[in-house]
């Protein structure tokens, strides 16, 4: 069978498969990876900690400034029983980390003395951090080998390095201080203790501490360090303050250091001794000790009661003691460094206590922080001993100026009683004594700030409670400051000159006399007729201000009147000339004049009590008689007699029909004072007579034309040009004023108008006009020439059917009254062209009047009716008889081609009455349009139309619309020109044809 | 009577069955198309037994080093096939633990230790009958993927759990290695010629 098939045929072959690269290639693989996990193989060490608890095997790695640098292979107990071993495998670089002197702690949260630690440690398990002793490498390899470390129980102090500084703190009293406790620097932590050593002998702590380098350069040798253990609560003058030193330390306590502000200190070298102080403020306080004397200790206690320096904590009561001799307390002080030098000979110490004075309250904070020691150095060789002073120095006091003040007594004035200059103190009293007489001294300091006004002059007074006085000038309550009401006070004042009087005066007033009579005053004598409404110390304005006073009053020789002595301020003594003028300015000064109302008072008081003023008028008309003024009633008689003194126009007037002014009543040209009335009286006649006096000014204006008339109060007057308020200076409202002014006409003189139209009307021309039928013409009716008023209606009597009346004409239009002038009544017209005599609204009936030529007339006999519109104008006139009136009148247009060419004269009804006759006016340029054949047609309303096409409105101009209008036309063959009062027929309405004619009528016919 | 018995070997390539002859160390093409003829499969015995030492010593680094690392913001913690184990086994959680210890440990140690114990039995006598040793062989077959479950394990996790700075899962090394000894036995397994099983004489 196996024949039957085919032979295979040979080949050669490999000894080896290539397969068996793949297991070699296996092998040399993990070969290569033992052999790498055994080079690899890291450093064993053994660390002896006190817990294994944080430590798991296999687990727990160990890390070095946070890299893994190996892995705690296995904890197990150590020899001593109360230890365990962490066996740790060290990765092979980190290999040179097992030396000697290497430090391995267990991180795990801690709560360090300023911070918490290791927080990381609480997700990700603790872990063993190792630390060398050094960073130097040199020193680091220097270091032998060891694997068998005692591991920390707490992390060191990362800082502590051989750069720090060490040095050493002597204290008696360690409060909280142990090893390991921080030291800062401002806040910062800048160090620890490393060791605190006691020695029961002494009593003496010996600290040591280590300061960073970082710290280093602020510790010199003038580094204060204190003691900041625990919370500092204090309530003090300064308040309640509570200082806490960083929450770390508040538990463990802790020492601060500081540089005095101002002291450069040397830098120190490690081993320095420093004394630490048990606070803050102690490591402040410079070494002198300062005693000071008290009678008690009034509360003051050692380490507690500040010294204050102008409010700022100065120093400290370090001891209280009593004396020796147990007479007085010892109070022992130190001051700050800073304040050291403020003891010295002068120095004052005062004890702030709370003190109820008339001066207030004082130190009222006292009661809850306690008594404190205020300081006020002083003088130049330092001290160190001193007895408490009762009254702090006052302000200024230091370089014031001494004075002794006289007075007949003491008053309620003691030592410390002020000196007030405008109630600003400046002074006080130091002593007050009895001298050998029976005057008392005073001793007083006047600030150094305030010693140039004792130059300047000063004047000193009692000024003590209530000052209650009436006099001349009324009521006068004088309270001075709340102190000087209490504790009595002096009142400085200056009064100008540069004197001073060192006696003390019993109030200002006195002061201001004797003031007065040392510098020299003016004197002046008044003669008045009475001394009515004055009294003894009634004072003498100038302007408003005080000048003077009435110093006493005495009859004149005759005994016909009183002389008063005035006393004029030396200030204002300049001010009396020889034309001055006095007058009593006591009560309500009620003055109206062109400048308005004014009441006046010179001052309230004096409206009350009364008192004389002076001024110095621009004029000089009255002089005094020897020294002697006299004193006027009022200033509106002193103004009068110097008016009359001046050289004025006197004149008389006559006052018929008016009520007379009053005397005084002033005299007004153009609305200016121009004079006044110096007397009102009867003449022989009966009738009132005036004298006049006319300020020398205005003497010019008065002449031949000068009327006079009496005017006052508001002019209101209600005319076609609308209300008028003519307003006139307000005194006349008051009281009536004379006016005058110049005319053109001179209409005699001596006569006073009751009012200013009868004045003027003596100007106009009275005419006559007779209307033919009655007429109601108002009196004032206004006589209308035109548009312009030419006069008015004085009086209107209707007799016999006929209307009289009188009218006044203005002078300018005086040349239009001539014969032909033309005179008619009108009434208010309303037209489509306007509302015409408006006037009429008001006055009813008015007087128009149209000029002519001729001679001149005054009495005239007025038209029956109105005349036509175009009455005297030049042109065609023709008569329309028409059916019907169309609503045509008077005035109505006429038309031709729509253009005016005239218009409707009359209109009225034939004498046969089968007609209406129009009266029809054509302008003279138009009169050739007027032909024979024209025909004319009534335009007026309006024209509508009805045809095929609709309704056709038309109508010739707005105008015709109201009043009507008349059309005419003329035919192409144009006839004869129209002549006067020829008659057309006047259609309703116009043919079409009409309106197709254009006839040129150019050419004369 | 077997193709040995019969002298005779069949062309893999054209089906020709070839009479073989003396081969003298040397190869045996085909008469008809040229290709390498073999009466068993060509150094079967030697590609299995390259290949199971290769995943033997392959295994080796697969169980030493890490197969999985987890970093977690805190800590890094690599994890070995077996480290694993334990720790899902501290955390009382045996059955996952007997299914990772089984698929990933007892499994491949089983190829491994099977094929060789084949490989030993075709030239040592044993006990075992033939027909038992033909099933434990496709009984190694059969498991041999399964052993890839840690592989597909890590890589859905890498893949998966990928937080950043939270945490973070990484294959180790030990995956690697772990793939290439599963991947050595499935392909020694595959060399192995069944036949040869049934070569020794005398046995049935």
């Amino acid at each position: 069978m196996n024949g039957d098939l085919p032979k295979g045929l040979k080949t050669k072959r490999g000894l080896f498969s290539p397969i068996w690269l793949t297991p070699l290639l296996a092998l040399f693989i993990t070969i290569w990876l033992l052999y790498n996990g055994y080079v690899n193989i890291g450093t064993e060490i053994i660390i002896q900690f006190d817990s294994g608890s944080e430590l798991v095997p296999e687990k727990t790695p160990v890390k070095y400034r946070g890299i893994t640098v190996g892995k705690v292979k296995d904890v197990r107990i150590a020899e001593s029983p109360d230890k365990v071993e962490a066996v740790v495998m060290l990765s092979k670089e980190a290999g040179i980390l097992a030396k000697e002197g290497m430090m391995f702690w267990i991180v795990k949260p801690r709560l360090g003395f300023n911070k918490i630690t290791g927080l990381e440690t609480l997700i990700s398990g603790s872990y063993i951090e190792v630390q060398p002793p050094t960073f130097n490498e040199n020193k680091l390899d220097e270091l032998a080998e060891k694997n068998y470390f005692i591991g920390l129980s707490e992390p060191p102090d990362t800082e502590i390095s051989e750069d720090a500084l060490t040095l050493r703190l002597q204290t008696d009293s360690n409060q909280y201080l142990i090893k390991g406790v921080p030291v800062f620097y401002k806040g910062m932590n800048a160090g620890q203790v490393t060791a605190v050593k006691f020695d029961p002998q002494s009593g003496i702590y010996d600290i040591g501490v280590s300061i960073n380098k970082d710290y280093k350069q602020y510790v010199t040798d003038a580094t204060a360090f204190w003691d900041v253990g625990g919370i500092d609560i204090r309530f003090d003058s300064a308040g309640f303050s509570m200082e806490s030193v960083p929450l770390g330390s508040l538990i463990s306590g802790g020492i601060s250091f500081d540089n005095p502000k101002d002291v450069q200190g040397a830098p120190v070298e490690s081993g320095h001794l420093f004394r630490l102080y048990g606070s803050e403020s102690r490591s402040r306080l410079s070494e002198n000790i300062i005693t000071v004397r008290m009678e008690n200790s009034g509360g003051i206690k050692a380490w507690r009661t500040p010294v204050m320096y102008m409010g700022i904590p100065a120093g400290l009561v370090t001891d209280v003691k009593p004396s020796g001799e147990h007479n007085e307390v010892i109070a022992q002080l130190q001051l700050n460094k800073e304040f050291a030098d403020l003891a010295k000979n002068r120095t004052k110490f005062v004890l702030i206590q709370p003190s109820f004075s008339i001066k207030g309250v004082e130190g009222l904070s006292t009661i809850l922080t306690g008594v404190y020691l205020e300081i006020y150095p002083d003088g130049d060789t330092p001290a160190s001993e001193f007895a408490l002073s009762s009254n702090p120095p006052v302000k200024g006091e230091k370089g014031g100026r001494l004075i002794t003040l006289t007075a007949p007594a003491k008053g309620s004035l003691d030592s410390m009683s002020g000196i007030f200059f405008r109630n600003i103190q400046i002074g006080h009293l130091t002593d007050v004594r009895l001298t050998g007489g029976s005057r008392v001294e005073m001793d007083a300091v006047i600030y150094a700030d305030y010693k140039s006004l004792l130059d300047k002059g000063l004047y000193f007074s009692r000024d003590e409670g209530l000052d209650l006085r009436l006099n001349a000038e009324g009521l006068t309550i004088d309270t001075q400051s709340l102190t000087a009401l209490i504790k009595g006070g002096i009142n400085a004042e200056h009064f100008g000159a540069s004197a001073t009087s060192l006696t003390l005066y019993d109030n200002s007033a006195d002061a201001q006399k004797a003031y007065y009579k040392n510098t020299g005053m003016k004197t002046v004598t008044l003669a008045a007729e009475t001394a009515e409404e004055l009294t003894k110390g009634d004072p003498l304005y100038f302007r408003g201000i005080k000048a003077g006073e009435i110093e006493d009053f005495t009859l004149n020789d005759t005994g016909s009147g009183i002389l008063a002595k005035v006393l004029v301020y030396p200030r204002y003594a300049k001010l009396i000339t020889p034309f001055s003028v006095f007058h009593k300015s006591g009560g309500i000064n009620f003055e109206a004049d062109a400048a308005g109302l004014r009441i006046q008072t010179p001052a309230l008081k004096t409206a009350i009590g009364g008192g004389i003023a002076f001024f110095n008028p621009e004029e000089q008309g009255i002089s005094c008689d020897n020294g002697t003024y006299t004193l006027f009633e009022s200033r509106n008689d002193a103004e009068k007699s110097l008016l009359l003194a001046k050289k004025g126009m006197v004149l008389t007037l006559i006052a018929e029909g008016s009520v007379p002014p009053d005397e005084n009543s002033d005299i007004y040209y153009k609305n200016m004072n121009a004079g006044m009335v110096t007397k009102v009286k009867l003449n022989k006649d009966g009738k009132p007579e005036l004298t006049l006096l006319i300020k020398p000014e205005f003497t010019g204006f008065v002449g031949e034309k000068t009327r006079f008339w009496l005017e006052g109060g508001m002019e209101f007057r209600a005319d076609v040009s609308g209300v008028t308020v003519k307003s006139k200076p307000v005194k006349t409202y008051i009281e009536d004023a004379i006016y005058f002014d110049n005319f053109k006409k001179a209409a005699g003189t001596g006569i006073l108008y009751p009012d200013p139209d009868s004045a003027k009307e003596a100007d106009m021309t009275k005419i006559r006009i007779t209307f033919p039928y009655p007429v109601e013409i108002r009196n004032g009716a206004p006589l209308t020439n035109g548009t312009a008023k030419a006069g008015y209606a004085v009086n209107s009597v209707v007799k016999d059917g006929k209307t009289i009346v009188e009218a006044l004409v203005f002078d300018q239009f005086e040349s239009e009254l001539t014969e032909n002038s033309i005179f008619w009544a009108e009434n208010l017209k309303i037209s489509a062209n306007g509302i015409e005599n408006i006037d009429s609204v008001i006055f009813g009936t008015i007087i128009a009047m149209k000029s002519g030529n001729g001679r001149p007339e005054t009495h005239f006999t007025a038209l029956a009716e109105e005349p036509s519109p175009y009455e005297g104008r030049k042109g065609l006139r023709i008569t329309l008889l028409s059916s019907a009136r169309h609503s045509l009148e008077a005035g109505s247009p006429v038309y031709y081609r729509q253009i005016e060419a005239g218009g409707v004269e009359k209109v009225k009804l034939s004498e046969d009455g089968r007609n209406v006759e129009i009266s029809v006016f054509v302008d003279e340029k138009y009169r050739k349009l007027v032909r024979g054949n024209s025909v004319f047609w009534n335009s007026g309303g309006i024209g509508t139309k009805i045809n095929l096409f609709g309704v056709k409105v038309k109508t010739e101009s707005m105008k015709t619309l109201i009043t009507g209008g008349i059309s005419f036309a003329t035919p192409d063959d144009a006839g004869t020109q129209a002549r006067d009062k020829e008659t057309y027929v006047l259609y309703a309405d116009p043919k079409s044809s009409w309106l197709k004619w254009s006839p040129d009528l150019s050419g004369e016919p | 009577m077997t193709d040995i018995e019969m002298n005779a070997a069949l062309c893999l390539s054209c089906r020709q069955l070839i009479d073989m002859p003396d081969t003298d160390g040397g190869e045996i093409i085909c008469p008809v198309c040229g290709s390498p003829v073999h009466q068993r499969r060509k150094n079967s015995l030697q590609k299995t037994l390259a290949l199971t030492l290769t995943a033997l010593l392959l295994y080796i680094p697969a169980n030493v080093l890490p197969v999985m690392t987890i970093e977690t913001f805190a800590d890094t913690s690599a994890n070995t096939i077996l480290g694993g184990v334990g720790e899902l086994f501290n955390n009382k959680m045996y059955f996952i633990a007997a299914v990772v210890f089984v698929a990933s440990f007892v499994v491949p140690l089983f190829k491994i230790g099977s094929i060789l114990y084949l490989l030993t039995a075709l030239r040592v006598r044993d006990k075992l009958p033939n027909a038992a040793k033909t099933r434990l062989f496709h009984l190694i077959e059969l498991i041999g993927k399964w052993s890839m479950l840690d592989i597909y394990v890590i890589t859905i996790m890498a893949g998966l759990v990928n937080m950043g700075f939270l945490i973070q899962i990484k294959g180790g090394a030990g995956a690697t290695f772990f793939a290439a000894t599963v991947i050595a036995t499935m392909l020694a397994s595959k060399s192995f010629d069944t036949r040869l099983i049934w070569d020794k004489k005398g046995e049935k």
